[in-house]
């Protein structure tokens, strides 16, 4: 395989996020009880500690708050797309 | 002028939680963790803002699982992985506690070892060119010098695997729960001569939880308080690397002599044991350690359902243990102890069970004395 950049850890909690991309499509857990989402991946509903959620697919709509560029090569994928 | 020991029935636990047993593919050791604790924290009839202190062990990150259990605690630690860290963790969480440094501890353990096929033995180290990398082949090892030494037998360790069996057939979540009689744990096959496949203690998934308090506290929560009335511990890491030929006898006859003077108890007073039971010798090393007999008579103790509630004078494990309840590192086995100082043992309830005894033979050798 030709990709370079680092690929992500596969558990059981993030496989389908990452299932979900492959169809272009955005997911996080969103709390049965509470409403609240979020992200990364977890086992439980950080509101009730329990298994209390579902995966709703997200609008692909997002606004970016900060930004950060990192400079230093870490991986050689990514050599052309540094300053 | 007043001997007691400083730390004597200051620290209590008040709350214990533990997960299915068996093999969860679509879990993990985050969600096995986080399941036991919230078990853990009903059963406390706390708050998760109650938690101020949290120690885990065998789940990867202590910060991804302070996240997904959402606690920010003023005290943390995340323990080593083996077993012997259980009873360490709980030591730890007393200290944490009597200092100050937390009000009440979480103290969670989690373990997918089944479902992601971990490999006890193989791999590299200074042994792998013999082959010897198990713990299994170094207890074998250890097992037929004291069979040498003192003339105990195969068949010696088969009635302790019995007795176990027999209390996991009392316990409705057990793994192993079929019969088994001492032929059968001598016809089971040989993994390390001389140890026999039911010599060996299980291998699954679950996850298990304590809560841990000062008794100031404890005393006005949910539960009835048991008490953490003394524990010791000595380690010996000088011939690490080798099987222990002495079988940590020296460091287990040291701790016996303190930890029921730190307890303020008898061992005539103490109704149970719970002994981590990784294979079958290392029952017997402990009995031997502890003083229960004398050292080599361990083989003879054990017969004639010395260990068997019902039927001896000293039923320990009463879930079943490593060997035939789970695998869960010597946690479930201070949850189990928990619940029977708490009444709550059902079928396999020790009667009047106010004191029970945790040991542990290893190169971290130690003893907890629990009570009502």
């Amino acid at each position: 395989m030709d990709y370079k950049k680092p690929l992500p850890t596969i558990t059981v909690w993030n496989r389908p996020f990452w299932e979900a991309c492959k169809e272009k499509k955005l997911t996080a857990q969103k709390c049965d009880v509470t409403g609240e989402d979020w992200f990364p991946p977890s086992p439980a509903s950080p509101a009730t500690r329990t298994r209390t959620w579902h995966r709703p697919d997200l609008s692909r709509r997002g606004r970016v708050v900060p930004s950060g560029v990192v400079p230093p090569v870490y991986y050689k994928g990514s050599t052309a797309d540094v300053p | 002028m007043s001997t007691s020991w400083a730390m004597r029935d200051k620290i209590c636990f008040v709350g214990v939680g533990t997960t299915q047993y068996g093999s969860f593919p679509d879990n993990d050791s985050y969600g096995l963790g986080a399941e036991a604790l919230s078990l853990a924290v009903e059963d406390a009839g706390i708050s998760y803002d109650d938690i101020d202190g949290m120690i885990v062990n065998r789940i990867p990150s202590y910060e991804r699982f302070a996240e997904i259990a959402r606690i920010n605690p003023r005290y943390c630690l995340l323990t080593e992985m083996p077993g012997r860290f259980s009873a360490v963790s709980m030591m730890l969480a007393a200290d944490a506690l009597l200092s100050g440094s937390a009000n009440v501890v979480a103290l969670v353990y989690g373990n997918n070892g089944r479902s992601v096929r971990m490999n006890y033995g193989g791999g590299d180290g200074h042994w792998a060119p013999w082959g010897f990398t198990s713990p299994g082949a170094i207890h074998g090892m250890m097992y037929r010098n004291h069979m040498e030494r003192f003339g105990t037998t195969s068949e010696d360790l088969a009635h302790i695997a019995v007795a176990f069996r027999k209390h996991a057939q009392l316990n409705p979540v057990a793994m192993r729960r079929d019969d088994m009689t001492i032929e059968d744990h001598q016809n089971s096959r040989l993994i390390c001569d001389p140890l026999h496949m039911f010599d060996y203690c299980q291998i699954n998934d679950g996850g298990v939880a304590w809560i841990m308090t000062t008794t100031e506290r404890a005393l006005d929560m949910k539960q009835k308080p048991v008490y953490l009335s003394g524990f010791a511990r000595q380690d010996n890491f000088t011939h690490a690397a080798v099987p222990n030929l002495e079988y940590w006898y020296p460091e287990l006859q040291k701790v016996s002599s303190q930890v029921y003077q730190r307890a303020g108890i008898d061992r005539d007073a103490v109704k149970g044991l719970g002994i981590y039971d990784n294979f079958t010798p290392t029952v017997l090393f402990s009995l031997d350690g502890m003083g229960f007999c004398k050292q080599g008579e361990g083989g003879q103790f054990v017969r004639n359902g010395t260990l068997e509630l019902g039927r001896g004078r000293w039923p320990t494990n009463t879930s079943g243990g490593h060997l035939s309840d789970s695998y869960m590192q010597g946690w479930a086995i201070i949850a189990e102890m928990v619940r029977q100082v708490r009444g709550e043992g059902g079928d396999r309830q020790i009667p009047d069970c106010d004191v029970m005894q945790y040991i542990c033979s290893t190169n971290i050798a130690m003893s907890a004395i629990f009570r009502s």
